[in-house]
C-alpha cells in the first residue's frame, strides 16, 4: 500500500536517526550563517518556519546522528563546526515557575531576591548542560569527532577543570568543596533539586547555602567556557554557543502587578551585554517576541543590532519578495519535498518518478485553464458572459457586445476582464479617455487582440480578481494545485507547505483506493490537490484557538475573510484587486493601542502577515496585512498580493472584532446531555 | 487489574456517603464559586446525607473576555446560592483569578490543615480547574493531620454543545508538577487523557518528546460514554493521530469514563507501577484527570497542559438530580489514616 510520506510534520518519533539526517534539509543552514559564527543572534520566527530545527543543531545529539550517518554531512559549512552548544528551553526547564511565588503584596525586596534567583538557575542549568555535551561527545568514543571538534578525550583534564571553575570567585564559595567533575555536576544537581522542590511549593524558603551564594546572570557561563579552554578540555578556537529558546514566554510572568517577566527578560539581556567573545548566545523566539528596546537589568541601557546581537528572522528569510527570482523559500521547500519522497520510496511504495514538486504535483494551471475548469462548457461560459453584459447597461454599444461574445467561449477570463475594463472606462473620471472602439476583428489564424494590450500590467493584475469573480458567480470554490500554488499558500512557513501536502496526498489516497498500486503514477490530478488543499485550509484554521486573543483572532479573521470575499466579488468593475488585503495609517495605530496591540499578536501567531506599506499618498507611512495564505482556499480568496490593498481605519479592525450576531441561524443542537455518559 | 490492593470505595456519590466510615463523620468541604451550577451540588447534600463541619470555598475568575460579564452575573447567582446554604460561620470564601501564582493558595490551604474541623475532607472537582485541584490534592495528602479524604464528581444537567474553552497557553507545567530535571531523555511515556479539544497537544507532545526521544504515547479514551461524546472523543483522538501516528490500537487504553479507580491501575500497568517514566496530559474526564494526579504525585511525574485563559460561561447548566438530590461520584482517596491509591 502506498504510504503518506508527509504523515509525520515533524522529524519525530517513527523516524530513526539515521534516516533524520537524510531528511534534513540543510538550505535553511546557508540563510542562516551567523548561527555559527561567534556574537549573539536572535532567531526568530513563527511556528513552523524551522528555528528549531535550526537550533536543534547546535546540539551535540544532532552533530552525533551525522556523525554515525553515511548519507548525510554535518550541514555546517568550513571551519565553523568547531564549536560546541548547549541551552535551556525557558518552558521546559521549570523556569517560568518562579511565578507561581507571586504575590500582590510582594515586597519590592522580595521580588527583585525571586529576579536574582530565576538568574541563578537559569546559569546553574546552562553551565550543567554544557558540562553534559562535553560528556555525551566524550562518550561517543569518537576520536576523530573530538578532534573535529575540539574537545580533549583525557579525563584528568575534566577533573582539573572542575578543580579549576569550583575556586573562580563567581560561585561565592558554594563551589568551594569540589575537587572533581563528578563532586561538581553533583553540587549543581543537588542545588537545582532544591530549586525544584522550592517551584513545586514543596518547600517554602530556599535554604542560605542558595540565597547566599546567588550567581550573577551569565557569569558562570563565561567561566565555566574559560576554565574549558584553560584546562585543555577545549581547544581555544572552539566556539561556545548558548542556546536559550521560548524567550518570548518571559512577558507571561507579568502578573500580580508587577513586571516580573519583563526583568527576567532585562537579565536575559544583561548576560547577552557581556559581548564576551568566550561564549554567545542563541535566542529562540517568536516573531515580536524580541522587544525594540532590549534593555539591560537594572540600568537604562540598552543592547544594540549589530552591536550587541544579530537577528535571524525565518520569516523574512522566506518570505515571497517582489522579485521572485529572491524568494528563498521554494529552494527549501522543494530539497525537503524530494527527500521526503526519496526515503519514503525506500520503506513504502511510492510511485517511481521524478521527486520534484513539478514532477509530483505538476506546474499550475495557467490563468485561462482556471477559468475553463470553473466553467467547463463553451455554452456556459456564453452564459455567464451574457448575464455580465446584461448588467453593463442597454446602452452598451453594439461593437463591444459583438467582440465580447466572440471571446468569451475561447477565452472566458479575457471576455469578463473586457466587461470589468468596459465598466472602469464607463465610469472613470471625465478627463480620462473615453471606451472608445473595440479592437479590430484579429487577421485569420492570428488571436484577438485585447482592449488592454498597451497595459499589460492591467490585466495581470486582475487575474486574480477575474478568476474569483467568474468561480463565484458558477458557484464553483477556487482550484489550487501545482507548485506555485503549494508554494505560495505555504507563506514561507516549511510547517505548512508539509500540512498542505500530507492532505494533498491523503486526498489523493482517497481517490486511488480501488486502484492497484502499479497502476497509479503521478502527477497528482489537479481536482484531487486542490479538494486536498481546501481540506487542509479547513483544518489550519480550526487549528488556530491557541494563545493570547485566541478567540478573538477567529473573530477578527472571519470577519475580515468574509469581508475581502464580498469586496473582491461584488468590485464588478475590478478597481480594487488588490482588496485581498488591509492597510492602516502607522499613525492610527499608534493612537489606538489596543488594535495596534491586537494586530501585532495576530501576526505573532501566524493569522496575519504584516509589513510597511508604501503610501499612495507622499510621505504618509502605513502597514499593510494580509491573511495567512494557507487561510485562502476556506476564504475563497486569492492568496497573492497585488496593487494597493484596502485603506481602512483602525475602527473597522474594532468592528471586525466584534462577534458578529447569529441572527436567525438556529442551533439544531444548543446543549447536550452529558459529556461522557455521566448518567447515574 | 493489578492484582490484589487497598478496596477503593468509590460510586454514586450519595451511597458512598451513607457508607459506614462515612456517614458519621463531619465534613471540611473544599470547593469552588463558579458559573456551572454543580459547583453546589456537594452543598446541597449537606444536611441530608452529610454533616458539614466548614467549607472554604474558591471563586475562580476567568481572564477577561467576551463572556466576562455573563460569567460574573452567573457566578453573582451561585454564591448567592451558596451563601443561603451554608451559615455564614461555616464558610469561607477566597477570590482567585484563574492563572495567577498558586502560593497563596497553599498558605490558605496549610491554614485550612492545620483545623481541627479539617480532620475528613471533601475536595468537589466538578467545577474546579486542573490548575487548582491537582496541587490542592497534592497538599492535602501531604497533610497528616486528614484522615479521610473524598473526591466528589457532581453531574450537571446538560453542557453546552459550544466550545467549552478558549485561547489555550501554550504547553506547560500544572504548577506544583515539574520534573526533577530538565531532561526528556528518560521519559517512556506520555499518557493522554481523551477529552474533547486538544488545542495543540499534538504539535507539543512532538516537539517536547518525540523529537530525540522515543516516549510512547498512550491515550485513554473514555469508555463506555455517551454516544455523542464518544464522536467528539474520536474526533481528539483523529486530531492527534493526523501529526502524531499511533503505532497500534493497544496505544488507545479504554476506561469508563467515572472509573477513577480502574483509570488509576490501567496507568500503573502502562508504567509499570512507575518503573517507566511518565508525563501525564489530562484533558479526559475529572475522574481520569484525578487518577493520573494521585499516580504523578506517588511517582513525582510531570503533568502538562494548555491551560484556556476562559470558559464558556454555560459549560454545564443545571444540576442532575437522582432520587431528590444531587447526583456525581464519590472516590474515597484516604480512609482512617490510609492513602489507597
Amino acid at each position: 500500500m502506498i504510504g503518506n510520506p508527509f504523515h509525520d510534520l515533524y522529524l519525530s518519533e517513527a523516524i530513526p536517526e539515521e534516516t533524520l539526517v537524510e531528511l534534513f534539509s540543510p538550505v535553511i543552514v546557508d540563510y542562516a550563517s551567523a548561527m555559527f559564527e561567534p556574537g549573539n543572534v536572535i532567531i526568530r520566527g513563527l511556528q513552523g518556519t524551522g528555528k528549531t530545527m535550526l537550533l536543534n543543531l547546535l546540539r551535540p545529539e544532532a552533530r552525533l546522528a551525522f556523525r554515525q550517518s553515511d548519507k548525510a554531512r554535518f550541514p555546517v559549512p568550513g571551519s565553523a563546526p568547531r564549536f560546541i552548544g548547549a541551552g535551556i528551553n525557558l518552558r521546559k526547564c521549570g523556569a517560568l515557575e518562579f511565578v507561581q511565588q507571586l504575590s500582590r503584596d510582594i515586597e519590592p525586596d522580595a521580588l527583585r531576591k525571586l529576579e536574582l534567583l530565576f538568574a541563578d538557575f537559569v546559569n546553574y542549568l546552562i553551565v550543567l548542560d554544557l558540562i553534559s555535551t562535553v560528556e555525551r561527545f566524550r562518550q561517543s568514543g569518537d576520536r576523530d569527532l573530538l578532534r573535529e571538534v575540539g574537545i580533549s578525550a583525557d579525563v584528568n583534564k575534566l577533573n582539573d577543570f572542575a578543580s579549576l571553575l569550583a575556586r573562580d570567585p563567581c560561585w561565592f564559595d558554594a563551589m568551594d568543596a569540589v575537587t572533581s567533575l563528578v563532586e561538581f555536576q553533583r553540587s549543581i544537581s543537588d542545588r537545582l533539586k532544591s530549586y525544584r522542590r522550592y517551584l513545586n511549593l514543596n518547600i517554602n524558603e530556599l535554604p542560605p547555602s542558595i540565597t547566599e551564594t546567588k550567581t550573577i546572570i551569565g557569569d558562570p557561563v563565561l567561566k565555566t567556557a574559560e576554565a574549558l579552554r584553560v584546562s585543555g578540555v577545549l581547544d581555544a578556537d572552539v566556539k561556545v554557543y548558548i542556546r536559550i529558546d521560548q524567550y518570548e514566554q518571559l512577558p507571561t510572568l507579568n502578573v500580580m502587578g508587577t513586571n516580573y517577566g519583563t526583568r527576567c527578560q532585562e537579565l536575559i539581556h544583561k548576560a547577552l551585554s557581556a559581548r564576551d567573545g568566550r561564549v554567545s548566545y542563541r535566542i529562540g523566539t517568536r516573531t515580536h517576541g524580541w522587544p525594540d528596546r532590549p534593555v539591560i537589568y537594572r540600568t537604562t541601557d540598552v543592547l544594540e543590532l549589530k552591536r550587541d546581537f544579530n537577528v535571524i528572522d525565518i520569516d523574512e528569510v522566506f518570505r515571497r519578495r517582489e522579485n521572485v527570482r529572491t524568494w528563498a523559500f521554494p529552494n527549501f521547500a522543494r530539497d525537503i519535498f524530494s527527500r521526503r519522497l526519496k526515503v519514503a520510496a525506500k520503506s513504502a511504495r511510492i510511485p517511481k518518478g521524478d521527486y520534484s514538486i513539478v514532477g509530483v504535483l505538476n506546474a499550475s494551471l495557467s490563468p485561462r485553464e482556471r477559468a475553463e475548469k470553473y466553467v467547463s462548457t463553451p455554452a456556459g461560459r456564453s452564459a455567464i458572459i451574457e448575464t455580465a453584459l446584461k448588467s453593463l447597461g442597454t446602452d452598451l454599444p453594439a461593437a463591444w457586445g459583438s467582440y465580447v461574445r466572440k471571446m468569451a467561449p475561447n477565452d472566458l477570463l479575457s471576455a469578463w476582464l473586457t466587461c470589468a475594463w468596459i465598466r472602469q472606462k464607463r465610469t472613470t473620471k471625465k478627463n480620462s479617455p473615453s471606451l472608445g472602439a473595440p479592437p479590430a476583428d484579429p487577421i485569420k489564424g492570428e488571436p484577438m487582440g485585447l482592449p488592454w494590450e498597451s497595459k499589460p500590467y492591467w490585466y495581470k493584475e486582475r487575474v486574480p480578481i477575474g478568476l474569483l469573480q467568474i468561480a463565484s458567480q458558477n458557484r464553483q470554490k477556487l482550484m489550487w494545485s501545482g507548485e506555485d500554488d503549494v508554494l505560495s499558500l505555504s507563506g514561507g512557513q516549511i510547517l505548512v507547505f508539509l500540512f498542505l501536502l500530507q492532505h494533498v496526498w491523503d486526498a489523493w489516497l482517497r481517490d486511488k483506493r480501488n486502484v492497484l498500486d502499479d497502476d497509479i503514477c503521478f502527477p497528482i490530478e489537479h481536482e484531487v490537490q486542490s479538494q486536498g488543499i481546501f481540506e487542509a485550509s479547513i483544518e489550519w484554521r480550526s487549528k488556530q484557538i491557541e494563545g493570547l486573543y485566541a478567540s478573538q483572532r477567529r473573530t477578527f479573521v472571519d470577519a475580515l475573510g468574509k469581508h475581502l470575499y464580498l469586496q473582491l466579488t461584488n468590485d464588478q468593475a475590478t478597481s480594487y484587486p488588490g482588496a485581498n488585503g488591509i492597510s492602516i495609517e502607522n499613525s492610527e495605530l499608534a493612537r489606538s493601542t489596543e488594535v495596534n496591540e491586537f494586530l501585532i499578536h495576530a501576526v505573532g501567531f501566524g493569522d496575519l502577515y504584516g509589513s510597511p506599506h508604501t503610501s499612495k499618498k507622499k510621505g504618509e507611512r502605513r502597514t499593510k496585512y494580509y491573511l495567512a495564505p494557507i487561510l485562502s482556499p476556506y476564504y475563497r480568496i486569492p492568496s497573492v498580493h497585488t496593487k494597493e490593498p484596502l485603506y481602512i481605519g483602525a475602527r473597522n479592525v474594532s468592528q471586525w472584532l466584534q462577534p458578529e450576531e447569529k441572527g436567525d441561524i438556529p442551533s439544531s443542537n444548543p446543549a447536550q446531555a452529558t459529556l461522557w455518559g455521566d448518567d447515574v | 487489574m493489578t492484582g490484589a490492593g487497598p478496596l477503593r470505595p468509590w460510586g454514586s456519590a450519595s451511597w458512598l456517603f451513607r457508607q459506614a466510615a462515612f456517614r458519621d463523620l463531619s465534613w471540611f468541604v473544599i470547593g469552588n464559586i463558579s458559573t456551572q451550577d454543580r459547583c453546589l451540588s456537594i452543598f446541597k447534600h449537606c444536611g441530608s446525607l452529610l454533616s458539614l463541619n466548614a467549607c472554604a470555598c474558591l471563586e475562580i475568575v476567568d481572564c477577561v473576555s467576551k463572556f466576562t460579564e455573563e460569567c460574573s452575573r452567573r457566578r453573582d447567582a451561585t454564591r448567592a446560592m451558596w451563601e443561603h446554604l451554608v451559615p455564614p460561620s461555616k464558610r469561607e470564601l477566597h477570590a482567585f483569578g484563574l492563572t495567577d501564582p498558586i502560593k497563596p493558595v497553599q498558605k490558605l490551604a496549610e491554614g485550612w490543615m492545620g483545623r481541627p474541623q479539617a480532620k475528613n475532607v471533601i475536595l468537589d472537582v466538578s467545577a474546579m480547574p486542573e490548575r487548582y485541584f491537582f496541587p490542592l490534592l497534592r497538599w492535602l495528602l501531604d497533610s497528616q493531620a486528614i484522615d479521610n479524604l473524598i473526591v466528589t464528581y457532581m453531574l450537571p444537567e446538560k453542557y453546552t454543545s459550544n466550545e467549552l474553552a478558549y485561547d489555550a497557553g501554550d504547553w506547560a507545567q500544572l504548577p506544583t508538577f515539574i520534573g526533577n530535571d530538565d531532561d526528556n531523555d528518560g521519559i517512556d511515556r506520555v499518557i493522554v487523557g481523551v477529552g474533547f479539544v486538544p488545542f495543540s497537544l499534538p504539535e507539543w507532545l512532538k516537539k517536547t518528546y518525540l523529537d530525540r526521544n522515543r516516549a510512547e504515547v498512550f491515550l485513554l479514551f473514555p469508555f463506555p460514554s455517551a454516544p455523542a461524546n464518544i464522536r467528539r472523543a474520536w474526533e481528539f483522538v483523529r486530531q492527534i493521530e493526523v501529526s502524531l501516528p499511533l503505532k497500534d490500537e493497544d496505544r488507545i487504553v479504554r476506561v469508563a469514563a467515572n472509573d477513577l479507580s480502574g483509570c488509576y491501575d490501567r496507568i500503573q500497568l502502562l508504567t509499570k507501577k512507575g518503573a517507566r517514566r511518565a508525563v501525564f496530559a489530562p484533558y479526559g474526564p475529572k475522574p481520569h484527570s484525578v487518577a493520573m494526579c494521585l499516580h504523578a504525585l506517588r511517582t513525582e511525574s510531570e503533568v502538562f497542559y494548555t491551560q484556556p485563559t476562559h470558559h464558556d460561561p454555560e459549560y454545564s447548566t443545571g444540576i442532575l438530580m437522582q432520587d431528590g438530590l444531587p447526583a456525581g461520584f464519590a472516590y474515597a482517596i484516604r480512609l482512617n489514616g490510609r492513602n489507597l491509591y
